[in-house]
């Protein structure tokens, strides 16, 4: 059962799985991202049974999260069934003998009128050149064939990559379920001089169920002391491009502080997006803003807060009595809210008894557009647009896996990147021969083998090659010219060799 | 020279260099690869002045909209493949880059091209380190799709038999000395068994299956970095590393998509067909993750919509 687990077919089969449930919640209508009404109108009476099989919150559904934890197993048993080999294939040195590199498919010999000590010592300068380490036997036993073996390799710290990789996503996994039982998010809307309590948020909840969670709230609470945005200056474009429909909002800034249990304010930051406020493990972030319906408008020089009280074709509108027998009716505009909206702004008109103030058959009301800041005259009265009142919305989220899950994204990225390197090894036997004529040579016998980028490797091969021809004058023999190696022992070294080390790559 | 000279000079060279290849194929020549190679960096480059050009309009690194993105994915591309064609000197892969780079600067010449202030989600560093990431991501895989894409072409045309069973370096060596001569080689008197292995990976198909595990071994930390990267900017900016978004999600998908591929490799019980198909899939999974999503236009990526 645990070596089904472990198997690398079913890890294969299971990020499959992943891939195509995550597209599904990708393609679905997701609750959260599409209003539910809206899923609700399109699914008809299949809503019910289609939200029971979690397609409309596929990421929290059962069979997802079963899914999730399957996958956590098979990574977990997986690893731990590679460490071993990818330690071993890291770390241990063997050696082969002539008639082990003989059989093998991945071999290439040479031949030089060099003597042995020449050879070995030009070879080995050759491939630290080339950043190999080169490794001798511990106690080289002196041959009957009188053979000479080495050990090359190099990028041998590559073989952890898959699991160093492997284990940084164990570690996340755990992360995320260490912050979804003690960690929690809220969102609020506050506007300023409102103090709140973070329990007391809109949206306050636990990243479990209640009943499951392990965390706490902190105990301090927030003020808002204020709210503003800054705007990009007035016609702001490049060069021959065409204003469009630009984002003219530049950044929003919330003065916030937190005040602990006693009333003391111990800490006080403006925030704004992407520069988010910190208090232990709690961060507050500038996530939005909303007009609450409130403006501050001058009358006569006189400031009054004014509400979007009631509605008029189907508009928010504010309706104030002004108390000398006419009322103020404000419409308001705002940025983001309300299309081709570049700068807030409100349109005023009088009403009294008889109806709109100066207003003609036929024609539009007298009425006043005023932009923030802007003053004008209606009707015989002074108004002033001070601002609209703007909530910040407030973002708050304590989260104390976060430091873990930046380790094991480090551990994540290490891995990976690890992984693109190959390890490359060498055995390498050099011993005396005789050519045709008796002569006495040199024969060099290279067994190569990579895990990965076998064309970067025949290629380093045969710059290797080329040097040894030019340095050592070596000559390829064709595999079957070395028709047998002198009698002698099996051809292995102090550390055996075992079967996976010879087969092909 | 304004932005859009330099854009057009690009895709001027691009088209040269596109001839270049093509002659290349039909007449292998180092002078053809050589000209297209220099006619694509010179394109490369003026693709690269245009994207400064308009940075310095913007006042801004300008990586900000649908336009801009696909302006450096083809770069991108530009780079992956003449890194490629140096180290392997390619003859069939010129031809199918050239063509979907031109299809690809098209295709954003149609593009709305306005420069708009950035919004305040976008005002951070992490838009220069998180997106370019990705994008040269994208390039890198969509450089092994079209490596697959010859590789099958090559392959249900008569390339070596590669074979549905287990995956080997080369079946003909581990064969035998016999079994050299019932390949596509003659063994030529002198050639050693490097130079014929080296040959065997060369020859026909091999070499693009090669060239698409590189691009895809380089593609996948990548896009991992960048994933990681974009999660914690959003941590950073909205209080949540992962959200589920649509953009993240389909990301997640490709990635999963193209772990799929290298754990076929690792397992080697597959064929390099077989690997070639997953790598197309892949593809399409990124196609749908970087123009889908944004064809949507929901979720916290929405700044990416197309029009």
């Amino acid at each position: 059962m645990l070596a089904c687990f472990r198997s690398i077919h079913l890890a294969i089969v299971l990020i499959a799985l992943l891939a195509l449930a995550t597209l599904a919640g990708v393609l679905l209508p997701q609750e959260g991202i599409v209003d539910t009404l809206e899923i609700k109108r399109n699914a008809g009476a299949n809503y019910r049974i289609f939200k029971a099989m979690g397609l409309y919150t596929v990421y929290s559904s059962y069979w997802f999260i079963a899914l999730e934890v399957l996958f956590f197993l098979n990574l977990l048993c997986g690893s731990f069934q590679w460490l071993k080999p990818a330690f071993l294939a890291a770390t241990r040195k063997t050696f082969c003998g002539p008639e082990h590199i003989q059989s093998s498919p991945h071999k290439l010999l040479y031949q030089t009128a060099e003597p042995l000590g020449t050879v070995t010592a030009q070879v080995t300068s050759l491939l630290k050149r080339h950043h190999y380490t080169i490794h001798k036997p511990n106690v080289p036993k002196q041959r009957r064939d009188g053979a000479i073996l080495l050990y090359a390799s190099k990028a041998n710290w590559s073989r952890f990559g898959p699991v160093v990789a492997h284990f940084g996503i164990l570690l996340m996994l755990v992360a995320s379920v260490y912050g979804a039982f003690f960690g929690f998010k809220a969102q609020k809307l506050a506007v300023p001089g409102e103090t709140f309590a973070i329990q007391d948020s809109q949206m306050f909840r636990p990243n479990v169920n209640t009943s499951l969670w392990q965390g706490s709230v902190p105990d301090w609470k927030i003020r808002v002391n204020d709210f503003r945005m800054e705007y990009y200056p007035e016609g702001t474009t490049a060069e021959n491009v065409q204003p469009g429909q630009n984002p003219v909002i530049k950044q929003y800034f919330a003065d916030l502080s937190v005040i602990d249990k006693s009333g003391r304010t111990t800490k006080r930051e403006v925030i704004s997006v992407n520069h988010p406020l910190t208090v232990n493990d709690t961060v507050l972030y500038q996530a939005s803003f909303n007009p609450t319906g409130k403006l501050f408008v001058e009358v006569n020089g006189k400031l009054r807060k004014l509400d979007t009280n009631t509605q008029f074709m189907n508009r928010p509108v504010s309706l104030t009595e002004l108390g000398n027998g006419r009322a103020l009716m404000v419409f308001p505009f705002f940025v983001q809210q309300d299309p081709n909206v570049t700068r807030n702004y409100i349109v005023i008109f009088l009403r009294d008894a008889h109806g709109f103030v100066g207003a003609k058959p036929g024609k539009m009301p007298p009425n006043l557009r005023l932009r923030e800041g802007q003053s004008g005259e209606l009707s015989g009265m002074r108004f002033t647009y001070v601002k609209p009142e703007f909530a910040t919305g407030l973002q708050i989220k304590k989260g104390p896996e976060v430091p873990w899950m930046y380790l094991a994204y480090g551990i994540i990225i290490l891995g990976a990147f690890m992984c693109i390197f190959s390890q490359r090894r060498l055995w390498i036997a050099i011993l005396p021969a005789v050519d045709s004529d008796e002569n006495p040579q040199t024969r060099l016998m290279l067994q190569y083998k990579t895990n990965k980028a076998r064309l970067s490797f025949m290629k380093e091969l045969q710059s290797l090659q080329n040097e040894l021809m030019t340095g050592l004058q070596v000559q390829t023999i064709p595999a079957d010219a070395v028709t047998s190696v002198e009698n002698n022992k099996p051809a292995l070294q102090k550390g055996s060799t075992h079967a996976e080390e010879m087969s092909p790559v | 020279m304004s932005e859009t000279n330099w854009f057009y000079t690009a895709l001027m060279m691009l088209t040269v260099s596109g001839v270049f290849y093509l002659l290349h194929a039909l007449k292998p020549r180092t002078l053809f690869r050589e000209g297209g190679w220099g006619s694509m960096l010179l394109s490369c480059l003026c693709l690269i002045v245009s994207l400064i050009v308009r940075s310095q309009h913007a006042k801004y690194f300008a990586l900000s909209n649908m336009y801009e993105s696909l302006l450096v994915v083809s770069i991108g591309m530009q780079l992956v493949f003449m890194a490629l064609d140096r180290w392997f000197k390619l003859r069939s892969l010129g031809i199918p880059v050239v063509a979907l780079l031109l299809i690809s600067l098209f295709y954003d010449l149609n593009l709305p091209t306005e420069i708009h202030p950035l919004q305040p989600a976008l005002q951070s560093y992490w838009r220069s380190i998180h997106v370019p990431i990705i994008l040269l991501s994208y390039a890198l895989f969509t450089v092994a799709f079209l490596s697959s894409l010859v590789f099958l072409v090559k392959d249900y045309l008569g390339g070596p038999k590669t074979g549905s069973g287990k995956k080997s370096l080369t079946p003909a060596l581990a064969a035998g000395p016999q079994s050299l001569q019932e390949t596509s080689f003659a063994m030529n008197e002198g050639q050693d068994a490097l130079n014929l292995e080296i040959a065997l990976i060369q020859d026909k198909a091999n070499l693009y299956d090669e060239i698409t595990y590189r691009c895809v071994a380089f593609g996948f930390p990548m896009l991992t970095l960048g994933i990681i990267l974009g999660g914690i900017w959003a941590n950073e900016a909205w209080g949540n590393y992962w959200s589920w978004d649509p953009k993240e999600s389909m990301s997640l998908v490709t990635l999963l998509g193209y772990g799929v591929y290298l754990h076929l490799r690792v397992n080697g019980e597959h064929s390099f067909r077989t690997l070639a198909w997953v790598s197309v899939t892949g593809f399409i999974l990124m196609l749908i993750t970087y123009f889908g999503v944004n064809l949507m236009g929901l979720g916290l990526h929405s700044y990416g919509k197309i029009g």
